[in-house]
């Protein structure tokens, strides 16, 4: 499909045109202001199918692919729109709205530090933690100072004790474990019930259909 | 791809322990009923596991009663209706994960176990239509992107997770407990990708671990972020669930019974 034509906008519209209308029609179909489910289904797709076709006509345009008729597309304007961009896809993320975000994200070609941030931030909450940890370290080397992107960079780095430290199985800080490996992790977890409970906790689990 | 999420027996005491079991008999005496006696062995901990959550979140008493396994043994078990939907997903799943067997190792075993279990799947298939779409779906996903060769653990993971999520949000009106069923199923795809690591590089299958970081010796250093930190979201949404019964044998498979590979691993090492 066309995707000037999702967006209800001319070949030749500019590209504050086409921001425009993108956003007019993305506050129109909010699945939030949907309360039928049938209603809200639709709006999100709706919804999925207006962010592709952004992406795709902000891809189109960024590219470097000649030709197109956006010759006049300067480097200095490039640099300015992505900085806007990079402020509308915080907003975006502000409302969870992840799809728009990351649509906006993949677009945009400066990939600097905040552009790594919000990459990041975005993987956090769609639960992608390998590329959260990824993009959110490479934000916090570009800009070491950044206290957004450096206490950003340290959640993401302490998300996974969340399961040992509230486990009513173990005790970690008292026992000083070092949390180096999960199998060391593992071991400690286990090592406290162990001692706890003087057994075995070998699981060694007695199929009751299969010892028939 | 099963038999993960399970509690650690020898930490539960004789109450907790038939509960448990009353569970797991009565899923299997569920699928025997709905299906057949083949369809019985592909019985899962895992879906004993999301019976329980699911029944946990609903009734406050758990009814038992005695009854036979294979006409000799007296067992105690359990009859309710997540039961009879967790069947249905069990043999789904078996089923899906048979024809994943085939994709990966064509061969007479994996070929003759589908065949076993197509009928079952079709009995199935016609009484949760959606769920089969659903799982369907997402595992031709991931086929798809096994042929592609993906190497994104986030990637991989996100789809079984979606899978599993979009399973339980089927079977219940909780939020968290559908958040937990992600976070879980993606779990279960890097824990289970990490367990055949040695054995798909030897028989040449996808691993996504493998595709990413090719052969190494210190996969675990590598692997334990992901897994942990699926862990602690699982932890997270889980406290957040208004459960009316069964919570100690609960914990115990979220708290010790997921990690057990490794306290296994450990324990041979």
């Amino acid at each position: 499909m066309n995707p000037y034509s999702v967006l209800g906008v001319n070949q030749n519209a500019s590209d504050e045109q086409i921001k425009k209308a993108y956003h007019t029609l993305v506050k129109k179909y909010h699945p939030d202001r949907f309360q039928d489910p049938k209603e809200k289904e639709k709006a999100e797709a709706k919804i999925k199918e207006i962010n592709e076709a952004y992406g795709q006509i902000e891809q189109m345009r960024s590219g470097n692919s000649t030709g197109s008729g956006y010759s006049g597309y300067s480097g200095s304007y490039a640099s300015g729109s992505s900085s806007d961009s990079l402020k509308q896809a915080r907003i975006f993320l502000s409302q969870n709205n992840l799809a728009a975000a990351q649509a906006i994200l993949s677009a945009v070609q400066n990939r600097n530090a905040e552009w790594n941030y919000l990459q990041g931030m975005i993987y956090m909450r769609r639960g992608y933690f390998q590329g959260a940890r990824e993009h959110l370290g490479r934000a916090y080397q570009m800009e070491p100072g950044n206290g957004e992107y450096a206490s950003a960079y340290q959640s993401v780095q302490n998300m996974g004790r969340g399961y040992f430290a509230g486990n009513p199985f173990t005790n970690m800080s008292t026992r000083g474990c070092s949390i180096s490996s999960l199998g060391g992790l593992a071991c400690c977890a286990a090592g406290t019930f162990l001692l706890s409970r003087g057994g075995c906790c070998s699981p060694c689990v007695c199929l009751p259909f299969l010892c028939i | 791809m099963f038999g993960y999420v399970r509690p650690v027996l020898g930490e539960l005491d004789e109450t907790q322990k038939k509960i448990f079991q009353s569970y797991y008999c009565g899923l299997c005496k569920a699928i025997a009923s709905r299906y057949s006696g083949i369809a019985r062995m592909t019985l899962t901990y895992d879906c004993t596991f999301l019976a329980i959550l699911l029944d946990s979140l609903v009734t406050e008493e758990n009814d038992i009663e005695g009854d036979h396994c294979a006409a000799v043994i007296r067992r105690p078990v359990m009859k309710n209706e997540s039961l009879n939907v967790c069947a249905d997903v069990n043999v789904l799943l078996a089923y899906y994960n048979v024809c994943d067997d085939n994709e990966d190792q064509p061969g007479m075993k994996a070929k003759g176990a589908k065949k076993l279990l197509k009928g079952s799947y079709n009995q199935a298939k016609s009484r949760q239509i959606y769920l089969d779409t659903v799982i369907e779906e997402y595992m031709q996903k991931l086929w798809q992107k096994e042929k592609e060769g993906c190497s994104s653990e986030d990637e991989m993971g996100d789809l079984f997770g979606q899978l599993l999520s979009s399973i339980a949000d089927l079977m219940t009106e909780n939020n968290d407990a559908v958040l937990l069923a992600y976070h879980l199923g993606k779990y279960i795809y890097l824990l289970d990708a990490l367990d055949d690591y040695k054995d798909d590089i030897k028989t040449g299958s996808y691993n996504v671990y493998y595709q990413t970081y090719g052969q190494c010796d210190d996969l675990l250093q590598k692997a334990e972020f992901n897994l942990q930190c699926s862990l602690s979201k699982i932890a997270e949404h889980y406290q957040k669930l208004p459960i009316k019964k069964n919570r100690e044998l609960l914990d115990n498979i979220i708290y010790i019974g997921l990690i057990q590979y490794f306290i296994q691993k450990e324990e041979k090492a």
